[in-house]
């Protein structure tokens, strides 16, 4: 299990991470999410070891800063080439062999399926594949906490499937722990179990689908003028719209009391529409504002 | 140290390793075939000292780039490991050759050039070149973890091993121009060199040479070497803590462009304390260029200016009570037990070397005091004819650049063969009287001849 306890860190005296506190259970995958600047990458940084910060990080009760060990199970992929200039796929493959559980079977069966060069260097990659490559070493190096940043960006459609294909694989037949930061929400939702909203600390938690299960976004018509967010009292409305006489009203709480509270008016129309985790991202960020 | 680490940094080095051993290895001993065994050693010793510098300069700077610091981390391993491992691959890449070429060069001199090669000549300058590439390596290494960018740190690498020598130079010259005996204390000093380059240079062309060295240089080759243990030991405690945010930055810290700004500021000052005052805006304009660097851009604010004008007036004041106070006193001690012409003084030693590397030319200067100005004539007469007992011939000539007044003896041996005598340096306010005794004596001021 990874735990993150009172983690603080600070660059150029500017606070980016403050007393952020996060736990992810052995074999899940969480999604990280915020907005730009909200600390995901210096978090993931910090998790690795790469940063130094205040606080507590550890990987199964064992602090995993400067914890050569513990880091031999951690793999990060970064959201830039971090590869050696020179650096072909077949040194890092030597490399990897030193260091890690390193599965080159499985690795070759990879590139295979992304065509990737191994004698090419990586820097002379284009985005994408660079990106591939890393996903590809950090799967066959077999860790027990995988740490993605922007996984998904760079990735064409086609790649991005087979990319969460063989993640899902990868976690059926292995006890692995992810945390994704992304931007790209809509990708998350398909792989993760929980989700963490982080802006210097962590906002919001929790599992990805009994969150969405627990926002409604609710579609009222009525014939006359109602006051719908006085009727909503006693819930939490995270976002209210009215155009003439539809009302367009977000809000937490029991499906069933909140529509047995909005048809005491006679509606001539109602619908529960369904809340993404983008846009649940979205209000989240909106009601920390 | 990571044996895993080492090898993949061996690996994914192979193009400057095999520059660096084909370089020092092979093509550096065949390039010596040509030369003189004295050159050789002159040029290898001198190679050996760049690549002291360059190779920390290219493995240790791995913390001010980004892409490599943040892949390194990645590894399962830490930050003192790391550093570690770099350091024994920086010093064994220059062992390597320091080893292999030092080995080469003793069989390829030997009984030739009438050099006196021995076993104990190799082992000494092989200990000497190991251990003096290690202090650099380590000094080095300690000035590249307290910056954020590779150029920071080559140029604070220049600055720290280069302007000990300078300032020593600078204080040596001004205490030529303003005393007479306070020069000699600071002779000693500057031979025996304040940088290890120049001590390591120096040791082993000594014992090429003279098969000699010298126990003061012993004496600062210990202290180097303790000061080059203390980076080595500090700088592998200190890595855990470095930034990796800060890798590609700008350095900011007080002990590096700003020391070295006041550093060089003051050195030019000593230099130039007694001359127009225009040269301080020379100096002014060399301290706001240094610190500049530190920011990458112009840096002229109240808080420098005050700076430099307080350093500037720190050493004129400075300047004028010790010429006010001769020298707070220490002329007079110095003079103690000396002739009445105490101001005699050697001020100056060169060496013009014959094949023999024997001094051929001893230069002296004197000032003279008010009592002593009646010496003058009979030092002329009596020491030098004395000291030399040949045929002498004596220029008086004025050198307005300097305001001196240059008293040279020429002297011919025995033999025939030309030399030279001493030099007498008088100071310009001095002019007329010299010049009235010189006349009173009947000596043709421009030119004049002893018998």
């Amino acid at each position: 299990m990874l735990r993150i306890e009172n983690c603080s860190k600070s660059i150029h005296d500017f606070e980016i991470l403050r007393n952020c506190n996060l736990e992810l259970e052995s074999g899940k995958v969480m999604g990280l999410v915020g907005v730009n600047g909200a600390g995901k990458t210096t978090l993931l940084k910090c998790i690795m070891g790469i940063y130094d910060f205040e606080g507590k990080i550890t990987l199964n009760d064992q602090i995993i800063y400067e914890n050569e060990n513990v880091k031999s199970k951690v793999i990060y992929v970064q959201d830039s080439n971090i590869f050696p200039k020179d650096a072909t796929i077949k040194t890092i493959i030597e490399l990897y062999h030193q260091f890690y559980d390193f599965n080159e079977s499985l690795f070759r069966n990879y590139i295979n399926r992304f065509h990737l060069d191994e004698n090419k260097k990586i820097s002379t990659f284009s985005k994408g594949m660079q990106r591939l490559t890393a996903l590809c070493f950090a799967f066959a190096a077999n860790p027990e906490l995988l740490l993605l940043d922007e996984a998904f960006d760079g990735l064409d459609p086609k790649s991005r499937l087979e990319i969460k294909r063989m993640l899902i694989s990868e976690l059926e037949e292995s006890n692995m722990s992810v945390l994704i930061s992304s931007h790209a929400l809509r990708e998350l939702e398909d792989i993760c179990d929980d989700y963490a909203i982080l802006d210097k600390h962590i906002l919001l938690e929790g599992n990805v689908t009994e969150s969405m299960e627990n926002i409604n976004r609710i579609q009222v018509v009525y014939d006359k003028e109602v006051d719908v967010l006085n009727r909503l009292i006693d819930f939490e409305v995270v976002d209210y719209k009215q155009t003439g006489n539809v009302h367009v009203v977000v809000v937490r709480g029991d499906v069933e009391a909140i529509e047995n509270k909005l048809r005491e008016d006679h509606p001539v129309y109602y619908e529960k529409l369904n809340v993404s985790f983008e846009e649940l991202f979205i209000y989240s960020n909106k009601e920390d504002q | 140290m990571k044996d895993k680490y080492l090898n993949y940094l061996i690996k994914s080095n192979k193009t400057s390793l095999f520059i660096f051993i084909l370089g020092g290895c092979i093509l550096l001993p065949m390039l010596f075939s040509t030369v003189s065994g004295i050159s050789a050693y002159q040029f290898y010793i001198m190679y050996i000292l760049i690549i002291s510098i360059l190779c920390p300069s290219i493995y240790l700077t791995y913390i001010h780039k980004k892409r490599e610091i943040n892949f390194n981390l990645n590894l399962p391993l830490n930050k003192k490991n790391i550093w570690l491992t770099r350091f024994i691959f920086t010093l064994t890449i220059i062992w390597i050759q320091i080893i292999v070429c030092m080995l080469v060069m003793y069989f390829m001199f030997l009984n030739k050039d009438n050099l006196d090669l021995t076993i104990s000549f190799l082992l000494t300058t092989i200990l000497i070149l190991l251990l003096g590439s290690f202090i650099i390596v380590s000094i080095c290494s300690w000035i590249i973890s307290k910056c954020n960018n590779v150029l920071d740190s080559i140029l604070c690498i220049i600055a720290y091993l280069g302007l000990p020598v300078f300032t020593l130079l600078a204080i040596n010259q001004y205490l030529y121009s303003n005393t007479l005996f306070l020069n000699k204390i600071f002779y000693f000093i500057t031979k025996s060199s304040v940088s290890p380059l120049g001590l390591i240079y120096e040791m082993i062309i000594n014992k090429l040479i003279s098969n000699e060295i010298f126990s003061y240089q012993i004496f600062f080759f210990t202290i180097f070497l303790a000061i080059g243990c203390v980076c080595f030991v500090y700088t592998r405690k200190d890595i855990g803590n470095h930034k990796v945010e800060d890798a590609g930055e700008n350095t900011n810290k007080r002990y590096l462009y700003p020391l070295i700004a006041v550093w060089v500021a003051v050195s030019f000052m000593i230099l130039q304390v007694n001359q127009e005052l225009i040269t301080f805006v020379f100096i002014l304009i060399l301290f706001l260029g240094i610190l500049s660097l530190e920011k990458r851009k112009l840096v002229i604010t109240k808080e420098v200016l005050i700076t430099f004008g307080i350093l500037a007036i720190t050493i004129i004041g400075f300047n004028f009570i010790f010429h006010k106070t001769q020298a707070f006193g220490l002329e007079e001690v110095y003079a103690f037990n000396k002739p009445e012409y105490t101001s005699y003084t050697l001020y100056e030693y060169e060496e013009e070397n014959d094949e023999n590397f024997r001094p051929a030319i001893r230069k002296y200067t004197a000032q003279f005091s008010d009592k002593q100005m009646e010496f003058l004539k009979n030092y002329i007469q009596e020491y030098i004819v004395s000291y030399h007992t040949n045929k002498l011939e004596t220029l008086i000539e004025y050198d307005e650049r300097r305001g001196f007044l240059a008293v040279e003896t020429v002297y011919s041996t025995e033999s025939g063969n030309r030399g030279h005598g001493e030099t007498i340096q008088l100071d310009e306010y001095r002019l007329e009287e010299i010049k009235e005794i010189l006349e009173n004596s009947g000596y043709n001021l421009n030119r004049f001849e002893l018998e």
